[in-house]
């Protein structure tokens, strides 16, 4: 495998993608497609990421859970910006569509940087010799995704739906501002946590099988989101359906 | 009885000779040849609390099982959430 397929099929995923978002007689087999694709592309993964690419010069085969780590962190921080989006895309013209939109991308992206961070936690303890450190790397993911679940939260315990919109989307806005923190952490402050890498200073192989599991990972970020959105639909739909909870106070009296 | 006597004064005289004999003068102390320089050794490896060793380049050697928790993780967590999508997903209305 070169480091090139990986971005052919990652045009072919995005170009299913945004035929789910423009053309509605799609919609009913792209997820569906893309699903099978990520599928398969998990599958290979295994294959691409424990046999195929070389040991890393110093972490040797513990190095390949950041073929698995560093994608799911990836989709985190993806379906957090479009979150913030859609927050506020919103605020700038009111949509139960970005409302829905947005709710889903922070409950896929809370998953996503959830499972990443307990990569990260396997991939410390033979690396760092720990399972946590109390490094800047860390403690910002950590701030960030409990921003993310006390969105979620907030959206929970508010029944109003418009209210609910505007303060999630005001929530959406504050927790986005943890994201850069998270990025440039490590270049702000000594971490123990190393910086970012790129295709110049990493073997193509192992850009190769990192772009795999990136794609891999889009594919199922998508497919979530296009489902969570059909869920976060549905209970918006049921919400205005519901009568009020109390009648007002002047019919009362 | 003189020639008893001779032979105990000899004895005596030989005992008390052999007494005040100050004692053999010590060898010297043996001069401390330097030790010739130890051949260089390597400090053990820190052994980590699981087995996985660092060889001498610091490579990590081992840690399957760490790969294999994660990848499984990663497969797990994509089954169940899907999983959860799944239960968690819109009833059809009957109209």
């Amino acid at each position: 495998m070169t480091p090139i397929l990986p971005l052919v099929v990652l045009a072919l995923v995005v170009a299913a993608m945004l035929g789910h978002v423009a053309v509605p007689a799609v919609r009913p087999w792209a997820w569906k497609a893309v699903g099978a694709l990520g599928a398969v592309m998990l599958v290979s993964l295994w294959y691409f990421g424990l046999y195929w690419a070389p040991p890393e010069q110093f972490m040797s085969d513990v190095g390949r859970i950041l073929y698995v780590h560093v994608p799911h962190v990836w989709m985190a921080l993806l379906a957090f910006t479009l979150n913030v989006g859609c927050a506020v895309a919103y605020l700038m013209k009111k949509s139960w569509v970005t409302d829905a939109l947005a709710e889903s991308a922070a409950e896929v992206g809370v998953y996503f940087g959830a499972v990443g961070v307990m990569m990260g936690s396997i991939w410390a303890r033979p690396t760092w010799g720990v399972w946590w450190d109390w490094d800047p790397r860390l403690i910002s993911t950590t701030v960030m995704l409990l921003a993310y679940v006390g969105y979620l939260a907030l959206r929970s315990f508010t029944e109003d739906p418009e209210r609910r919109a505007t303060w999630s989307a005001a929530a959406a806005i504050l927790s986005y501002v943890s994201l850069p923190i998270v990025w440039f952490s490590v270049r702000w402050w000594n971490s123990l946590h190393q910086v970012q890498s790129n295709p110049s200073t990493v073997d193509k192989p192992m850009v190769a099988v990192l772009r795999w599991g990136a794609v891999t990972m889009l594919c199922f970020l998508f497919v979530f989101i296009v489902k969570r959105y059909e869920i976060a639909r549905s209970r918006q739909t049921a919400a205005m359906e519901l009568p009020p909870l109390e009648a007002p106070r002047a019919e009362v009296a | 009885m003189k020639p008893a006597l001779a032979v105990a004064l000899l004895l005596a005289s030989a005992a008390l000779a052999d007494i005040a004999r100050p004692p053999p003068a010590e060898a010297p102390p043996p001069v401390e040849q330097p030790a010739p320089p130890a051949e260089p050794v390597a400090a053990p490896a820190a052994k980590h609390p699981e087995g996985i060793e660092k060889g001498s380049a610091g490579v990590i050697q081992g840690g399957w099982e760490y790969v294999y928790a994660a990848y499984g993780l990663g497969t797990a967590g994509v089954l169940a959430y899907a999983a959860s999508l799944f239960v968690r997903r819109p009833k059809k209305s009957a109209a």
